[in-house]
């Protein structure tokens, strides 16, 4: 799966746990820019994910990914 | 001994310049040494040998994750066995025996008695004749093993007084030291879900039988009707705190985030770092573990820029925190007398009491550290300002959050077991009840713990625990309803007067939940509601405030310390760092800041009787 596709359908799971069909996200789009995101969506757009990628994530990747970048760069990796 | 006790500032004199004296790659010894020190001033300074227990656990359980360090070890494994090493093998209780020696010769031995040294005698011979009967993989063993009985041993002989407390630090080093030395030798390994479960249960459990015990022997009581008494066991100072912190480390090495430190000595002084042994802040080995271990030449701005933040710390301890304790205790101390609103006036002023003793012990911790040149992460940020309980506490007590956040609720939302529940629930409830109600109870988990961790007792799970997590369950579930209520009386949500409603409903919700925190019981919460619906308002205004133990005068200078803090939180919300925004201005104004607040605390400060200007409330945490 290449970094477009993965773009497309993470677009996707944050349209969906954000309730905002209209939200588009970039490599630099972190926790500030949208304003649900906080601690605990963040567990509720990760679970999402790694159920629409068929990945896991550890505790590593939960602590410390950036932005959304590094998510897409993540999943890239273990998909 | 406490921030704001006098030995603290003596202590804090001599050990800076000797810090910055000291060569840069020793002056993390030179912290090290000064933790011991502090340890040793308490009161109970045995607790010191729990502290080094929970330290040398988290050390060794967290090295058995580092494959790499496992790896490099077996060259030196093979030294030692090879029989090249036994010199070093001899060191941890050469090391041992000669403080034992020294320091019987020196506290306890007239010349020529030496009744006082016989069991060191007896010690040596003993080791020394079982060092070359055992074989040199057994070394490493004998020498830890000899520190442990020569710890014991202290702790039996010599625990009281400035003899017993010498010991044991004498007695820790030499642990540490026979520590450092078999971690270079051969050791037992353990898997890591092993080496984990070893150091959860060594900490948690030595928090649970020194802070806990009271608590769960009286429930174990109550439910199965038996009278077992609860141990008398003194908690180390700062416990939980240091326990957070170790955990924090342990938890971060398991899952990778985190580099496992080698040197038991680094490790000690990263969970037992002395300013934070009195209130916190919860630290993190990432950032600041290598801080410490560093070193720093003297920076002017960073050690004034620490003395500003001590003094502040110094104002809002002494000249706020501890008038207002005086009026909440009076209050409290007696609510029949004192009903209606002066109840709901002492549970105005306890949050304050609460925030200016907590923050200001921070201010002194962390003003402290700044002059050692180490930046401790903040624990406050303005939360008077906050506009929901939920931002309240991402803003008071910071470090807590956080770890709670990151050890608690993130690891039990990843559980399998929420991962289906989720699922049921969305199949069965739909999709907006799966993104809530799991959230929900996770977030129970955490408040309880929050709870159970302000103390073990039933009133702060209830007021730290349940009440604040009711509060901000309501407010995310309810929020829908909120907004279309606003949008519906056309309410500008946008504006100041509808920030500082916000605010103001915080503060009020917080101080009712404090009122759990500070009375002696749920029952006594209960009351004291009750006789707060009594109508008086005239007290504001015929003096009966000057008759709560402070005169005007007094009274008065409470209120103009409120304001002063007020104002400056109004500062640092606009601005950042007012300590920044005051070096920017000239000298005689700097100078007039400094000084007015120097004098303050000198002139206003409360040290006399009727006040315990040593005690801080979140010290015996």
């Amino acid at each position: 799966m290449n970094r477009t596709e993965i773009f497309e359908k993470l677009t996707e799971v944050f349209r969906d746990v954000f309730d905002d069909e209209t939200l588009t996200i970039s490599d630099a789009t972190t926790a500030g820019d949208i304003e649900d995101w906080d601690s605990l969506s963040h567990i509720t757009l990760l679970s999402a994910a790694e159920d629409e990628f068929g990945v896991k994530f550890d505790m590593k990747a939960v602590h410390g990914l950036k932005n959304v970048g590094e998510m897409v760069n993540l999943i890239g990796r273990l998909v | 001994m406490s921030v704001t006790s006098f030995a603290f500032f003596v202590f804090f004199a001599v050990s800076l310049p000797v810090y910055y004296l000291a060569p840069r790659r020793f002056q993390w010894y030179a912290l090290l040494l000064f933790s011991l020190v502090f340890f040793l001033s308490s009161p109970e300074p045995r607790t010191i040998v729990y502290a080094a227990v929970s330290i040398l656990a988290t050390w060794y359980c967290a090295r058995q994750f580092d494959g790499e360090a496992v790896k490099s070890a077996a060259p030196e494994r093979r030294g030692v066995k090879a029989g090249g090493g036994f010199a070093r093998a001899l060191l941890p209780g050469a090391f041992s025996l000669a403080l034992q020696a020294l320091l019987l010769w020196i506290l306890n031995a007239a010349p020529g008695d030496l009744s006082g040294m016989r069991p060191v005698v007896i010690s040596l011979a003993a080791v020394l004749a079982l060092y070359f009967l055992i074989p040199s993989r057994w070394h490493w063993r004998l020498a830890f093993l000899h520190s442990v009985v020569f710890l014991v041993f202290c702790l039996l002989r010599w625990a009281p007084g400035l003899k017993g407390r010498v010991f044991l630090g004498a007695g820790v080093a030499a642990l540490f030291f026979a520590a450092a030395r078999c971690s270079r030798g051969r050791g037992p390994r353990l898997n890591k879900k092993a080496a984990l479960a070893l150091g959860l249960t060594i900490n948690l459990g030595m928090l649970a039988a020194l802070k806990y015990n009271g608590f769960l022997v009286g429930n174990l009581n109550r439910i199965l009707r038996l009278s077992i008494p609860a141990p008398q066991w003194a908690a180390p100072m700062g416990i939980s705190f240091y326990t957070f912190s170790a955990l924090a480390y342990l938890l971060g090495c398991y899952w990778g985030d985190t580099e496992a430190q080698k040197n038991p000595g680094k490790t000690a002084l990263f969970i037992g770092f002395f300013p934070i042994l009195t209130s916190g802040p919860i630290l993190r080995y990432g950032e600041t573990g290598p801080a410490l271990f560093g070193g720093r030449r003297f920076d002017y701005k960073a050690v004034t820029f620490g003395l500003q933040r001590m003094l502040w710390g110094l104002f809002l301890k002494l000249v706020v925190s501890a008038r207002l304790a005086v009026v909440v205790n009076t209050i409290y101390g007696d609510t029949e007398t004192y009903p209606g609103f002066y109840i709901w006036l002492a549970a105005a002023l306890f949050m304050f009491q609460l925030y200016t003793d907590f923050s200001g012990c921070m201010e002194i911790i962390l003003g402290a550290s700044e002059c050692y040149g180490l930046r401790l992460p903040e624990n406050f940020r303005t939360p008077f300002f906050s506009r929901s309980v939920q931002e309240f506490w991402q803003r008071w007590h910071i470090t807590l959050g956080g770890w709670m956040r990151d050890f608690v609720l993130y690891p039990v939302l990843r559980t399998g077991l929420w991962k289906r529940m989720t699922k049921w629930i969305r199949a069965h409830w739909g999709k907006r009840a799966a993104k809530q109600i799991p959230n929900y109870l996770g977030m129970l988990c955490v408040w309880l713990l929050m709870g159970l961790w302000h103390g073990g007792a039933w009133k702060y799970i209830v007021g730290q625990g349940l009440w604040f997590w009711a509060c901000i369950v309501l407010s995310r579930a309810l929020e829908p309803l909120f907004k279309k209520m606003t949008a519906l009386l056309r309410v500008n949500t946008d504006c100041f007067s509808w920030h500082l409603f916000q605010s103001l409903r915080v503060f009020a919700l917080v101080a009712l939940g404090n009122m759990f925190f500070r009375l002696d019981s749920i029952c006594m919460v209960f009351r004291t509601w009750r006789a707060g619906f009594s109508y008086n308002p005239w007290i504001f205004f015929d003096d009966s405030l000057y008759l709560l133990g402070l005169d005007r005068k007094n009274f008065t200078v409470s209120m103009l310390g409120l304001a002063v803090l007020l104002l400056i939180s109004a500062l640092q919300e606009k601005h950042g760092s007012v300590r920044e925004l005051i070096s920017r201005q000239n000298l005689p104004f700097r100078w007039t800041v400094y000084i007015g607040l120097l004098l303050a605390v000198v002139v206003l400060g409360q040290y006399g009787p009727g006040y315990d200007a040593a005690a801080f409330i979140y010290e015996r945490f």
